[in-house]
């Protein structure tokens, strides 16, 4: 982990690194959630080192939108270098899954929402 | 004493997977001495070795008494010697050697899961292209995530990977003794009365997924999809259900013999070229609006 400073953090994902989910969790909150009100930018380098586990890019980043803003995370991770190529891919796939999710989830919220607001109504 | 033998003969490749698969279950279900006689076997693919390693440890943890009797034609026991089966009969881990064409049979669980790095490092260094070692990597990455979050495995998976230099093309097979496919996916409400050969369709598709709209079912998609669009073909087989892909075609039907776990087996050309990285930016990926 480099520091560049107060509201930039550098992030190396580490080459012995094992990439299955429970090790993207760990990074998750570790490196990134416990930082987060601290940086306002992150920049992950992946030294072009495969990562090619979607269980752990859905950890480490796409979850990140089921704890904060889109907004904010899209802000935040500022962002990816040195990602092969096959992992750009893989992390599209993941993040917009996770934001359909998201999307579904705020849907299913504001129509409760109305519901409970009809029911206290009558 | 009551001893039975179970005998294997001739070429144990892809088309003897039913046998192959019926000789694993006898392995794991044999509750006497059991003898595996490979004496009159002529060729082994890497499939078999990983079926029956993962069947033998599986046995071998349960108590069972069994002996493995190795092939007579010197060609295929000292293949099976040197893709480490007879040091894993032995209790060992054949460690992988920069100049052979193989990836010894590895034994994978939770607690060793850097083998993955290692397997793909040795097939890196084969002179596969880093596109190719990527596929296998998501493969094998998305299998043993499978093993750990479902699969209820004791075993672990079993992995074996084989580079043919001349014709150019890598074959790797991993197998695990978890629940299978079949029966995770029947905890999802619209599988639950499907057949084995369709879950396994659906699987392929990137239909299946057990945890509710999480991203998990991607890897066994993308892996099918690059094979096939790369004049590669995969083999699956899970229960009763055997898919196999090749080109356009994917086929999926029932065969005869269940077979607890899941294992698969690719076959993948080196024929890509390879891509630069370049730094990008997250809005750059996400589609539509937020």
């Amino acid at each position: 982990m480099d520091k560049s400073n107060k509201s930039q953090l550098t992030l190396r994902i580490p080459a012995q690194f094992s990439n299955f989910r429970k090790d993207g969790e760990w990074f998750r909150e570790e490196f990134i959630v416990k930082q987060w009100n601290k940086v306002e930018r992150f920049i992950f380098d992946f030294e072009n080192r495969p990562v090619a586990s979607v269980s752990f890019l859905d950890e480490v980043f796409a979850k990140l939108f089921l704890e904060f803003k889109p907004e904010e995370v899209i802000r935040k991770l500022y962002r990816f270098e040195r990602m092969v190529p096959m992992d750009k891919e893989l992390l599209k796939e993941v993040i917009n899954t996770r934001l359909l999710e998201v999307k579904f989830k705020n849907k299913l919220n504001k129509k409760n929402n109305k519901v409970t607001a009809r029911v206290a109504q009558r | 004493m009551n001893i039975e033998t179970v005998k294997l003969s001739g070429s144990l490749d892809i088309g003897k997977i039913e046998e192959i698969l019926q000789v694993g279950m006898e392995i794991i279900t044999c509750k006497k001495e059991l003898i595996v006689d490979l004496s009159e076997v002529t060729f082994v693919r890497p499939i078999s070795l990983v079926v029956f390693a993962a069947t033998i440890y599986n046995a071998r943890t349960l108590g069972n008494k069994l002996k493995v009797v190795l092939p007579n034609k010197m060609d295929t026991r000292s293949y099976i010697n040197s893709i480490g089966f007879q040091s894993f009969l032995e209790g060992n881990q054949k460690e992988p050697s920069y100049y052979k064409s193989y990836v010894p049979l590895y034994h994978l669980d939770a607690n060793r899961p850097q083998f993955v790095d290692l397997l793909i490092d040795f097939i890196q260094r084969e002179g596969v292209d880093n596109k190719t070692s990527y596929i296998i990597r998501l493969g094998i990455n998305e299998l043993i995530q499978n093993v750990f979050d479902h699969s209820k495995s004791q075993v672990g998976c079993f992995v074996c990977s084989q580079s043919y230099r001349q014709k150019k093309y890598i074959r790797t097979a991993m197998v695990d003794l978890g629940i299978g496919i079949p029966t995770n996916a029947r905890t999802i409400s619209r599988f639950k009365n499907s057949t084995d050969d369709r879950i396994l369709l659906a699987a392929t598709n990137g239909e299946i997924t057990t945890r509710h709209n999480i991203p998990g079912a991607k890897g066994l998609k993308m892996l099918c999809e690059i094979i096939t669009e790369n004049q590669g073909n995969i083999c699956i087989f899970s229960h009763k259900g055997r898919f196999t892909g090749e080109g356009s075609k994917k086929n999926a039907k029932l065969k005869e013999v269940f077979f607890q776990g899941t294992g698969i087996e690719f076959k993948l050309p080196y024929l890509f070229d390879d891509e630069k990285s370049v730094g990008f930016g997250f809005k750059e990926i996400i589609e539509g609006e937020i």
